[in-house]
This record gives C-alpha cells, structure tokens and sequence, in this order.
C-alpha cells in the first residue's frame, strides 16, 4: 500500500489583509495593530490572490497510518510579502494522531507567490487545509498508454454566481489546479477514463462532478459549490480601522442582519450594544449613555441624516445590502466628528460590486425592496440601487377592519419609501469617485375618534434627499484624501386638527478628510467638516403668547392661531487635526485631537475649541488599556432659536467626556471590555420658570428657552463577546449607569427620562447544518423613570381634572424583561438562493408597561404595555 | 429684570417625553385601555362649579367710580392711571361684587348622603389648588366644619349652601355667596406676575366631601378685571367691555323634535332662565336598551351655527416692543364645551366642542342608550364657555317599569319625593 499524502489549500480574501503591512515587508503585526494601522478610507483590494508554487508533503504519522486514519488539518498561514510562510497555526480543533504537528510542519515549508494588494505585494493571512488521504496502493499497475484529455472549467459559487478564486481543482489524485481570480481553470494532458473532478472552499461545500474524458478532446465544465452557511439575509458590513476614539463597537457580517429582535435590521443590531439604552418598543431612539436621542448624530459617510429609522418603529432608511460599515461611538469620539453631545452612529455605503451583477428581492409583513448592483465597465464603473415600500398600512387596514366586525375603530397609517442608488467610477487605482443618491419619505396619518366621539386628525411626515459626492485620491502611499460635497433637503409637515405647519430645510455640507503617515509610528489627520442650513418653515400655529393673556381655561384654538413664515439661516463649520502616534514604535499609542467649531446664526457668531486626547497602552499582546477625554459641543435646535418661539440668543450646548477601559482578548474568539464613563454637559437649552419683564414694567416674555440645563452621566459598560466564527456569534451586554439631569436653576438633581440603572442583553446565534440559523435575545433593563402623580384636582373650567405631580421622575416601574428568537433558513439553487426568516418578538408574552396611564380623574392607574408577541416573517430571494 | 413664576410642580423633561404621547396616543386610538371613562358617574362626583358671575369689574384708583359705561368709552389709553389700584367693584346692580357659587355634585351609590364643602381662595399661579400659596394669600371662605349638619343637600343636583345661612330669601337659601374684600383683591394684584393684566384671577379651592367617599378637590377660577380694554394703536378711546356670563341653554331635544316635557316654548330669550329649571323636574320614559337621541336647543331656540350663544368679547394684549406690536385689544368669541354625563346606560359621546384646533366642528347631538335593566337614570349637560362660564341642565329618564317616581330617588330634599326604601 502506498500512502498519497495531499494538502488541498484555499485562499480567499481575507479582512486581515493589510496594505500598511505590505508596506513595511515583514514587520509581524498583531492582528489589532494591523487593524488600527490600516487607513480607513483606502480600500484593501486583493488584485492577486496567492498561488501555491510549490509543495510540500507531510509525513503521515505512522500510528494513523497503520490505522488506516484520514484527517484534514485547518491552518491559518501567514505569507509574507515574499511569498514565505512566516507562521502557521491551528485554525479549528486539533484532531490530533499528530497530523495536526505534521501538518504545520509541513506548512511552513510551502513557497507561494505572493498575494498582491492594491498591486503591490502584500503580507496576507489565508486559511489552509492540509488533508491527509488514506489510499491503498494501485494493485495494478496503470495502463502502459496514456492518452489525455482537456478540460476548461470554471469554479463559481451556487446562487449568487460569483467566482471563486484560488479554489483546488483535482481530478481523482492524479491531477490538481488552483482557480484564477475570475474562477476559471485549465487542466492540460488529463488522463482519459471516467473521472470524478472535486473542488473543495473552506467556506463551501464539497463539489463533486463526474467527467468523462475521451482521447484528445476538450471538456469544458462548470463547478457550482454551494457555501456552508448560505443565507440570503446575511451582508457584507464591516467596522472600519478607525481607533481614534477610546470606544467603538462593531458588528460585523451576519451578526447585523440575524440578531433577534432586529428584523434583520443592521441599525437596529447596533442597538444591542453596550452604552445604548432601551428604546421603548420598538421605536428605534438612539439613546446613549443617558442622553437625549437628539444629542446624538446619525452619520451617512459622515454626514447628517435627519432620521434613520421610518416612522413608528419601522426599518432603517437604508437597507443592508448598501451598507459597507457601521460604527458606534458612545463617547469620547474622534475630532472628525462633532456637532453631538452623546454618541456617533457612522453609516458608510457599500461600493457596489465591480465584477458582476447581484440583486435581490425582499418581502416581509411590513414592506417589499428590490436591491441590485453590477458592473457597466468591469473595474471602473458600477452602480447599484434600491427602493423598498411599505404596505403596513394595508396589512393593518385589513386586519383591524376584520376585528373590529363592523365597529368603528381608529388606525394609524404609517406609510414610507426609501430609495437609495451608488456610481462609483475607478479611473485608476490613485482616484475613484463614487455619487450617491438617497432619501426616504415617511407619512403618518391617524384618523380616530377620541373617547368622547369628537373626531381626530393628526398627520405627521417628513421626507429627505440626498445628493453626495466623494472624490477619494491616493497620490502616495503615506497620502491620500477624500472630498465630500452633499447638498439636500429636508421636508417636515404636522398637522393637529387645523393646525399645520410645513418647513423646508436646505443642506449643503462639504467634508474634507486628509490622510498622512509620514512616518511608520505616526499617523496625521486633518480637515473641514462644514454645514450650512436654511430653514424656511411656514404654518398656521398658536401665536398666544406674549400677545395676550388669555383665560387659563382656553384652549388653544384656531381663532387664536396665525399664519406664520420663518426664515433661519443656520452656518457651522469645524477644522480639525489629530494623530495617531506610537512613541518609539512602543506599546502606547497616544491620540490627540483638536476640533474648532464656529456656529453661526440670526447674526450671531460662536467658536469652540474642542481638544480631545485617547491613550493605549497594550500592556501585553492580549490587553489594552486606555483612557481619554474631551470636549464636546452642538448647537441648540434650530426651532429653539425662533425670535418668537425660542430665543436666538441660546448658546452652543457643551460636554466633557472622560473614560477609562480595558480590554482582554480571552481566547481566539473571545473578549472581554469593560469600559467605564463619566460625563458632565453644561448649558443645555431648557425653559425657564422666569418671567421678563421690561423697564416699565410689562411683561416682556415669560417662559423662554435659556441655557440653564446641566446633565451627567457615569457608568461601567461590560461587553464579553465571542465573534463571530463559522458556526456561533454571541455576546453579553451589561450596562451599569446613571443619568441625570437639572432642568431649572435651584432644581435638584433628577433622572432623566430614559435613565436605565441597569440594561443586560444576551445575544446568541449558531448556524447548524443545511443552512439553518437559529438564535436568540435575551434583555433585561430597568424601566423608565416616570413622574408619579400624587392627587388629582377636578379643574371645573375645563372640566377636567389636573394631577399634582410628585418628584420628577422618581417612580420606576418593574424591569423590562424579553426573549426573542429567530430562525433563518436558506436554500440555493445553481443560479439564485432562497431565504426565509421568522423573528419572533417577546416569546413568553412578557407584560413589559411603557409607561402608565390615568384613568380620567387621576385616581386609577394602569400600565400602558409593551409589544405583545410579534412575529415578524420574511422571505428574499438572491441571485 | 427676570422673576420667577411660582413652581407649577410640572416635569420638565429633555426632549424626551413625546414618545409618551405617542404611546398614549396609540392606546387611546385603538381603545385598548380599561379604564373607566368620564361620562358614566358611577361614584362620587362632582360635575361643574358654576359661579353667578364668572368676571366681575373692578374700578381702580383715578377714574371717577360715578362713569357710566358710555362715559367710560371717553376716556382714552392716557387717562388710566400710571399705578393700578383696585378701589371698588364696578356694576350696574347693588352688590356687584357679591358671586353666587353652585355645586353639581352627584352619587348614584349614595344618593341621600349629605354633603359637605369648604372653599378657600388664593391668587392663581397655574395650580388647581392654594396647597402652594403663601398661607398670607389665601382666604378661608367656607369651611364644612362650620357647615356640617347644615348642608342637607343630597346626591344629584346643584348643591347650594348658604353662607350666612340665610332664611329670608328661599330662592336664594341654597346657595353660596360670597364678596372678596378690595384689600385681598389688591394683595393678589401685587402678586400678580401679569400685573392684572388681561385680567386679575382668583382661584376657589373647592373641597366637597361625603362620608363613605374620597373628597374631591376642584378648582374654580373667578376673574376680577377693568370694564374696559385698551385700545388698538390709533383710537383714542377705550373700548368698554361686556361682563362675560354663563352660556346658556334653552332646551334639550329629546327623540328629535320632541321637547323635552313642561318646557314653555322654542322662544328662549338672550339672557332667560335657563331652562332646565323648570324641565328637570320632570321625568321622561325610555325603553330599556332604547336609543334616545339628545340637542340642546340654544339660544332662541334657533339651530345656528354653534357659538352663536358664544359671547363676542375684547382681550387686552401685551406690548411688545420688539416686534413693534403696541398694547391694544383682540377680538375673540368663546368656545362652547358640551360635556354630557350619565348615572347609567351608555353616551355615544362625552364631550362636544366648538373647539375646532384638535378636531373637527360637530353639533352637540349626542345618542344616549338606556340601560337594560328598569332603573331610573340622570343624564347631564354641563356647558362651559372657555373663560370661566358655565351651566348645567339635567333629564332623569325613567327606564322601563320602575314603581317609583324618578326624581325621589336621587334627590328628596328638592323634589319632595318619599325617600328611598
């Protein structure tokens, strides 16, 4: 018997890839440090993947060998920019017998040409399979003539059609080849005879194709191979390198798209994280680190969005399969980002796909999308887009009317689209330039009847546009830079009864971004990052005060209300420089930072100056420690600065952020964060309790907005995930906090509204077998504070009844406790793949109350409860 | 110069709160709560305090207290006096600063229970209640200790206690009365953030008790202001006001077309009596389970447009400077409430309003449904203008066979009818 010892290798691209490490030859980086020196706008392209030039075979241990023992060992190399294997590892479970030492041993000695980056050699990272096969000896010898065949191949994967480079081609053991980056193979002078041509992917199914070869004959063939764990909702989103805020999360992959809970919703995934507080149902409230959704940024490729989620908890305006990467800051961010007082949530678009077409089509209980990309010029030119439609509305048209059997019953119509469409043109490999063109529109229609039967009306929408461009240059390898124009408009409507208001807001922004590492431990950053804003809002509204004073038992009519015509021109622009440097190439690295800020409006001018600093310390290659502060600043919303509805004299709202964190890479997969916050904000905009009076006397105004709020926030936030590996995500989220706030001057202390002292949320998902995923969400968090009410008073003008409140926001109401699940499957076919999924929200029927309502006359209270159980069932189909 | 208002004990909160309102928003629309609603009195209520003259004028320092109103309306903006100080009530009557105070307080459970009140008042800072108010400031005017055993009143009907206690005017022996003396008047001027501009207000801190039920606290608001507005920039003279008055109603419409019984006519006058005085007496039959359809008949007993009943009346407004807006008067009309309550049975509706921001215009027609069992059932019309006027009417149904008369039951003081077995 004789024993072929055969190692199948597989190269892919792969995320490690590392333009910086290319650069710098065989310097060996920990997989963080390369994370954090890759440039964040330059896209790692592998222009060439690696091919194995030459062999080596192992030595089949001889105890497995008399066994009769087969096994295949899962390495992870590391090939040099020269083509060397510096380092191989076990990348699964050691199967042991030794193959798994012979394996490596063996590994080390393989010579590859090296893969290429951008053009240009690069050191890359590439799982590798060495398999052991047992095969007993040819008890005849082979035939004394040989006569060959051809074969042309091609290697592609099931349903989505894309080719699949560097995968090992053999035909039986007699010969084998490697793909080329566009999938396709040549096999020279194959033997003749039946054969069984095997291609074999880490992340794919094994393909087995029987050929028949005849005699100097040319066989072209097609290798479909199915991936392990196919699904249709899963997306290509990946956190950028970007370190230079103390704290970021990052999801990545299919943990967006299949977290429970989430609809498959990726901005909804990001709500899990440690930091961010339970929105109520599932309206989608950025709510960071205790502060108001309104001091957080909503950021598409670093520019303002005015939502991000549709209306009443619907999805996000942009769906995932256009989504390249989210970040989440909760504090203490990068001098690139300003205008926010709480976190960043930074969205970037997805380039579409330069080689080939791809598309899907969606369907849910909730809407319907079409998404696809493409190329028009393969490599230089590609566009892809989509819109999505709800028809909610409908769905629950139709299944109120079916309840209610005839009864008159109230419906909220929540209607939205979204369309979003990318061009990217790549002139060469310095320059690309990419337009993108998105927007959403959002109506709210609620047509009812109040308890008393008088009618009502209450329309709401809201609509927005953009119009971005990006010019991104690489003249150099240490330079590069990106210009960011946007224009755009928001559209805003109400209307309460006969009450209406329209407004207009225009937006020009422009974004510059520049890049440089002049030095290998150094890392400069600097640029503009501007805003213009007109706002033109026109409405019939209360005009009441200070014109008047009326009966406290009037209500506002619309006798008393005026057509009115609003003009505000809001200017913001901000300069910043930060850097990114490694004293002497140590295990510190040092992040300073500086914003200027310069808010202009109704003639008045403000400056800021926002320095921020982060340090690192990698105190071994497994933990990190790191610590940092800043300033923080934004300006009061636009509507506060009204001459006659707010006060144009509000000045910039301010924060100090300061953190202190450590994190521990546990095991291969696993980390542990624990991050610890403290932050004070000044001169929030608040209503006063004040009258003015002028020098005769009169009342000038009373109850206007002024800077007098303070807040404060501390916490720990504790994050233990396990990333994501073939088969299983999860994470444990745990927030310990408080938030508080004063509203007047005088006031105590108190909670603000979505003060949550604890908010724990278990997340799991494992992929089985026959592309099955099933997972599941697990949260915990204390509820709201509310403001009790004490006693009630019959006001016998109005005929109702006031509540005495008691302390702000001294109650609490039980802890928020839900399950969710969520079961995915996918099927492929050779040329598409079919998903379904079922999200099942609040399993167990938890009675989680929202807040609490009053009966009439305040004297009988009931909660206002949460979702019930929600199913969530959706079906896409991909090609 | 800035001063602070008084502490209105209200949450404020960062932008958060709206999420609330969607919310209840949402269980108010989709009538998922299950709490009780305000039109069924099952217990203890009261339904409207009602005060005989909901503005009273006062003349201040520096105009003759002798001017007639058209005497007044020669005056102009310069011959007020640079310092307000209240001097005396204005009015064409003896007493024009003497106020009749009524209570409609109703029990179906406990219908023969007296009951009991007090009243205090003290300046208005946007509470219901003088709990806040400098203990100074606030001005007992009836205490139920003083009271108790006096008030014989029971259950429904219009609880009218005398103070003195008064036995020479019968018409007038159950109610209320009282006069605020000037001096308080010009203490809550001086309180006054507004300096009584646009109109000085006095809160009543109304407690009613009955024994067996929790008190109830209610809050009346009286107005104490000039006979006079200012004018708009350009005239010379001031405008002379009208006092503002109770909204009245003539009738109810019962089952279409039909009056309700006893009642004199469709010829109600501006400024009659109302109505129900002499149709509440009487009771009107009902199937069970019958739709009876409900109108008010207002004024002249003309269908009009709602609000014509509504008074037209002038509302001072600020200076401001700023945006070049002298001092000078608006012209506004009133917004009619039409709240309807039940001891039993169901209402189609609770409250119809002239109110036109929130929604939309309806005419006060109302579908009461009897109940289904034979029992005898009031049901209520409390009509509020928005400044403070009010009255009420009320028709008792009796509901299948019932072997009693109506009224007696609920109220035998008034209507003389056996008591309850």
């Amino acid at each position: 018997m004789a024993h072929l010892r055969r190692a199948l290798c597989f190269v892919f691209v792969c995320a490690l890839a590392s333009p910086a490490a290319a650069q710098e030859g065989a310097r060996t980086f920990t997989d963080e440090e390369k994370a954090e020196q890759a440039p964040e706008p330059v896209e790692a392209v592998l222009t060439r993947p690696p091919e194995l030039l030459k062999f080596a075979e192992a030595t089949y241990p001889e105890a497995a060998r008399e066994a009769g023992r087969e096994a295949a060992v899962q390495l992870i190399l590391t090939l040099s920019a020269e083509g060397k294997v510096t380092e191989a590892v076990l990348a699964g479970e050691p199967v042991g017998d030794g193959f798994d030492e012979a394996a490596i041993e063996a590994a080390l000695q393989l010579e590859w040409r090296p893969a290429e980056v951008n053009g240009a050699p690069a050191e890359v990272r590439v799982p590798f399979i060495y398999r052991f096969a047992f095969v007993p000896d040819p008890e005849e010898p082979p035939p004394a003539e040989v006569k060959t065949a051809r074969i042309i191949g091609r290697v592609r994967e099931k349903g989505t059609r894309l080719p699949l480079p560097a995968v090992p081609v053999s035909l039986g053991t007699i010969a084998e080849v490697l793909s080329d980056e566009t999938g396709r193979f040549v096999l020279e002078n194959a033997p003749v005879g039946e054969f069984e041509l095997v291609a074999v992917s880490p992340d794919h199914r094994r393909e087995r194709l029987p050929v028949t070869l005849v005699a100097g004959e040319e066989v072209e063939v097609e290798l479909l191979l199915e991936r392990l764990r196919s699904s249709p909702f899963e997306t290509i989103v990946r956190g950028d390198r970007e370190r230079s805020s103390l704290t970021r999360r990052t999801l990545e992959d299919e943990e967006l798209k299949t977290v429970p809970g989430s609809f498959g919703d990726p901005l909804r995934a990001v709500l899990n994280m440690p930091g961010m507080a339970r929105s109520p149902y599932i309206l989608g409230l950025v709510l960071v680190r205790g502060s108001a959704p309104s001091d957080s940024a909503i950021l598409v490729d670093g520019h303002e969005v005015p939502i991000i989620y549709h209306f009443l908890g619907g999805p996000s305006v942009l769906p995932a399969d256009m989504l390249e990467r989210i970040d989440f800051y909760p504090g203490n961010f990068s001098a690139r980002f300003g205008r926010a007082l709480g976190g960043i949530i930074d969205v970037g678009t997805r380039r579409p796909n330069p080689k080939a077409w791809r598309g899907n089509a969606h369907f849910d209980l909730f809407d319907a999308g079409l998404y696809f990309e493409g190329p028009i010029i393969e490599d230089r030119l590609a566009i892809s887009g989509s819109i999505r439609r709800s028809y909610v509305d409908a769905v629950i048209q139709t299944v109120v009317e079916v309840l209610a059997d005839g009864e008159n019953v109230s419906v909220v119509l929540p209607v939205y689209y979204d369309y979003q469409t990318r061009l990217d043109f790549r002139p060469s490999h310095a320059h690309s330039l990419s337009l993108v063109v998105f927007g959403s529109d959002d109506q709210l229609e609620v047509v009812g009847s109040q308890s008393g039967g008088t009618d009502v009306r209450l329309d709401a929408g809201i609509a927005f546009t953009r119009v971005k461009l990006d010019w991104h240059a690489q003249p150099a390898k240490w330079l590069e830079w990106t210009l960011s124009p946007v224009v755009g408009f928001d559209e805003t409507s109400y209307r309460v009864g006969t009450l209406e208001a329209e407004g207009t807001l225009y937006e020009y922004a422009l974004r510059f971004d520049l890049r440089a590492q002049p030095v290998e431990n150094l890392i400069l950053r600097t640029g503009f990052d501007g805003m213009a804003r007109t706002l033109v809002a026109k409405g019939r509204v209360p005009v009441l005060l200070p014109e008047y004073r009326p009966h406290p038992s009037s209500t506002i009519g619309d006798r008393e209300a005026a057509t009115i015509e609003r003009s505000l021109d809001l200017m913001t622009g901000a300069f910043y420089l930060e850097a990114e440097w490694r004293p002497m190439g140590g295990p510190v690295t040092v992040l300073p930072g500086v914003r200027t800020d310069q808010y202009t409006w109704v003639d008045r001018y403000r400056f800021f100056v926002d320095p921020r600093l982060n340090v690192r310390w990698a105190v071994t290659d497994d933990i990190t420690l790191s610590a940092g502060g800043g300033l923080f600043s934004q300006p009061p919303v636009e509507w506060r600065l009204d001459p006659e509805f707010g006060n144009p004299e509000l000045e910039p709202e301010w924060a100090v952020h300061t953190g202190l964190g450590v994190a521990w890479k546990m095991a291969e997969a696993l980390s542990l964060s624990v991050d610890g916050f403290y932050i004070e904000r000044y001169d929030l905009s608040e209503r006063t309790n004040e009258a003015e009076f002028d020098e005769n006397g009169n009342v000038a105004d009373i109850s206007r907005w002024e800077n007098i709020g303070r807040g404060r926030a501390y916490g720990v936030e504790v994050l233990l995930k396990h990333e994501l590996t073939r088969q299983f995500y999860g994470w444990i989220s745990y927030t310990l906090s408080r938030s508080e706030q004063i509203f007047q001057i005088g006031d105590d202390w108190s909670p603000t509204d979505f003060d949550q002292t604890h908010i724990l949320v278990l997340v799991a998902s494992y992929a089985f077998s026959d592309n099955w995923r099933a997972g599941l969400r697990f949260r915990l968090v204390s509820c709201n504070p509310q403001t009790p009410v004490e006693s009630p008073t019959l006001d016998s003008d109005r005929g109702t009844h006031q509540p005495l409140f008691g302390p702000p926001l001294s109650a609490r109401g039980p802890l928020f406790n839900q399950l969710d699940i969520r079961v995915d499957r996918s099927w492929t076919f050779d040329w598409w793949s079919l998903g379904v999924y079922l999200d099942l929200q609040n399993v167990y029927n938890a009675v989680n109350p929202e807040a609490v309502q009053y009966n009439y006359r305040y004297d009988h209270e009931a909660p206002i409860p949460g979702l019930p159980v929600l199913p969530s069932f959706g079906i896409q189909g991909s090609f | 110069m800035a001063r602070a208002l008084p502490d209105r004990r209200l949450t404020r909160r960062r932008d958060g709160s709206w999420w609330r309102l969607v919310a209840a928003l949402l269980v108010a629309l989709s009538g998922c709560s299950s709490l009780e609603t305000p039109e069924i009195v099952k217990d203890f209520r009261v339904l409207g305090v009602s005060l005989s003259r909901p503005e009273v004028f006062v003349m201040v320092e520096g105009i003759d207290p002798t001017l007639t109103p058209a005497e007044l309306q020669t005056l102009t903006p310069e011959d007020l006096p640079d310092a307000i100080e209240i001097t005396r009530y204005y009015g064409s009557d003896a007493n024009p600063g003497q106020v009749h105070l009524n209570i409609l307080a109703a029990n179906p459970e406990r219908p023969d229970t007296p009951i009991s009140f007090r009243v205090r008042a003290c300046p208005y800072y946007e509470a219901y209640r003088c709990d806040d108010a400098d203990l100074d400031d606030t001005l007992l005017l009836y205490n139920f200790a003083a009271q108790e055993g006096q008030n014989k009143y029971r259950g429904h009907g219009t609880l009218r206690a005398p103070m003195p206690p008064r036995t020479d005017a019968p018409d007038d022996a159950q109610q209320f009365t009282f006069e605020l003396p000037i001096d308080y008047l010009n203490k809550v001027l001086d309180a006054d953030p507004f300096h009584g501009f646009g109109g000085l207000l006095v809160l009543l801190d109304i407690e009613v008790r009955q024994a067996g039920s929790p008190s109830i606290r209610v809050g009346k608001l009286m107005t104490y202001s000039l006979p006079f507005a200012l004018a708009n920039e350009g005239d010379t003279s001031l405008i002379v006001k009208e006092q503002n008055r109770n909204p009245l109603t003539c009738a109810l419409v019962i089952r279409d077309s039909v009056l309700s019984p006893n009642f004199g006519g469709i010829n109600c006058a501006i400024g009659a009596r109302l109505a129900i005085e002499t149709s509440e007496q009487e009771e009107i039959e009902a199937e069970p389970g019958e739709e009876v359809a409900i109108e008010p008949v207002m004024n002249r007993a003309e269908r009009r447009e709602l609000g014509d009943e509504a008074q037209i009346y002038y509302a001072d407004t600020f200076p401001d400077p700023d945006r070049g807006i002298p001092p000078g008067n608006k012209v506004l009309s009133e917004v009619l409430d039409f709240d309807y309550y039940a001891t039993a049975g169901k209402l189609s509706a609770y409250r119809l309003s002239t109110r036109t921001v929130f929604s939309d215009q309806a005419w006060p027609r109302i579908k009461w449904t009897a109940p289904k069992q034979p029992q005898c059932a009031d049901v209520f019309l409390v009509l509020r203008d928005d400044r403070g006027g009010q009255s009420w009417t009320r028709r008792t149904f009796r509901v299948g066979d019932v072997p009693y008369q109506c009224p007696a039951c609920v109220n035998p003081e008034i209507y003389g009818c056996p008591p309850p077995q």
